[in-house]
């Protein structure tokens, strides 16, 4: 009887560490891949410069930090044009 | 221009004391729609110097005072240097120099050695996820070098397909991903609006199992995205995503995944030339994601 509880319980535990192995597994197999998905440094180099969303918090970040402003104005106004986030 | 002139060395380091930003919209005074006051205010104080082209750039003082006004391109000429990205870049950079070389500006006021990619929305809340999206080297012209990075709010909708992701497999329709798939669409398109006016298709929501993090489950399949380019052209997307919940409750915790798709870029108007095939890759990721 006592053979068997073990026997039992022992595939319950390999079941379970095989269960966690095959999760471990599949998540270290998925952050490589998103890993390797990621744009290059290069690719992200505009992140670089100091961006503010809009005209108004940009100034009245200069005025505080008396820093100058590159204020960029695109006019196309049919499709998305926003240079911070990219899609333009 | 993001991918030349803005993300080239010599201009991170031109614009390294400066803040950068950007506006889109119409640029006549006399018929704003909807310009905010400060940008009518700076069109206001440049109006004596005439600057032609779809891209202007400003430089302000510290105090918000027009310095000078120029566009990105010699001669407004997009092709002038043949889109050698290296020389536009270095172009660009000279401008700048040139236009701030009477300010003082602060040395150490950015530092251009880390990256600080977007973390809220354009109404200035803080974003729920972010989309990295980049165009395969394969299929890169100079306009799409610099990648795009779209802060994103989740949605109710999206949590509520999500959630409870360690029941049984289930079939998720590929809209709950909208929030996220919305965006997966090529720069500069210059099509209509450009963007993705539908989402369709199923995907797989499937169990993988539980640890000390919650429950996941593995989110794969193939959407379909229709853009607004003037022929509702339909391209597939492959998700490869994980999805984590908490192991009591179902409740949705986070989300990444891999998007891959190739978006045609059809030709407009009269339908001549080639379609330009462009292969894009995004990966996502909820703030809270592990």
């Amino acid at each position: 009887m006592r053979a068997a509880l073990t026997t039992t319980l022992l595939a319950i535990l390999t079941c379970v560490h095989a269960g966690g192995a095959t999760l471990d597994r599949d998540l270290s197999g998925f952050a490589a891949r998103f890993q390797a998905a990621q744009p290059s440094e290069n690719q992200q180099a505009i992140w670089k410069l100091d961006w503010e969303d809009h005209l108004s918090t940009a100034l009245a970040r200069a005025k505080t930090e008396r820093r100058p402003v590159l204020f960029i104005h695109v006019t196309n106004i049919t499709g998305p044009s926003n240079f911070g986030t990219g899609h333009c | 221009m993001r991918g030349s002139c803005l993300s080239h060395t010599d201009t991170l380091e031109a614009l390294r004391g400066f803040i950068v930003t950007s506006w889109s919209g119409n640029t006549d005074l006399r018929d704003p729609k909807g310009m905010p006051p400060e940008v009518a205010k700076v069109h206001a104080a440049a109006a004596g110097t005439i600057v032609k082209g779809n891209i202007k750039c400003f430089i302000l003082t510290p105090d918000g005072e027009v310095e000078a006004v120029f566009n990105a391109f010699p001669n407004n000429d997009v092709s002038t240097f043949g889109f050698n990205s290296d020389e536009a870049g270095r172009f660009f950079a000279d401008s700048v120099r040139h236009f701030a070389s009477e300010l003082k500006i602060p040395e150490t006021a950015n530092d251009t050695s880390r990256l600080a990619l977007p973390t809220t929305l354009q109404d200035g809340t803080p974003a729920d996820a972010r989309l990295l999206l980049h165009i395969s080297p394969r299929s890169q012209p100079s306009q799409y070098r610099a990648a795009v990075a779209e802060p994103l709010r989740l949605g109710p909708e999206l949590r509520a397909a999500l959630s409870a992701a360690k029941d049984a497999s289930r079939t998720v329709a590929a809209s709950s991903l909208a929030p996220v798939l919305n965006h997966f669409y090529p720069p500069a398109i210059m099509q209509n609006t450009g963007r993705i006016s539908a989402v369709s298709g199923d995907l797989a929501l499937t169990p993988i199992g539980a640890n000390r993090d919650g429950a996941w489950a593995k989110l794969t399949g193939t959407a379909t995205l229709t853009l607004d380019d003037g022929a509702d052209t339909k391209f597939p997307v492959l998700v490869d995503a994980l999805v984590v919940t908490d192991a009591a409750s179902g409740a949705f915790k986070s989300v990444r995944g891999i998007l891959e798709g190739t978006c045609p870029k059809v030709p407009f108007g009269n339908g001549r030339g080639r379609t330009h095939q462009i292969e894009m890759i995004g990966t996502f990721a909820s703030f809270d994601a592990r």
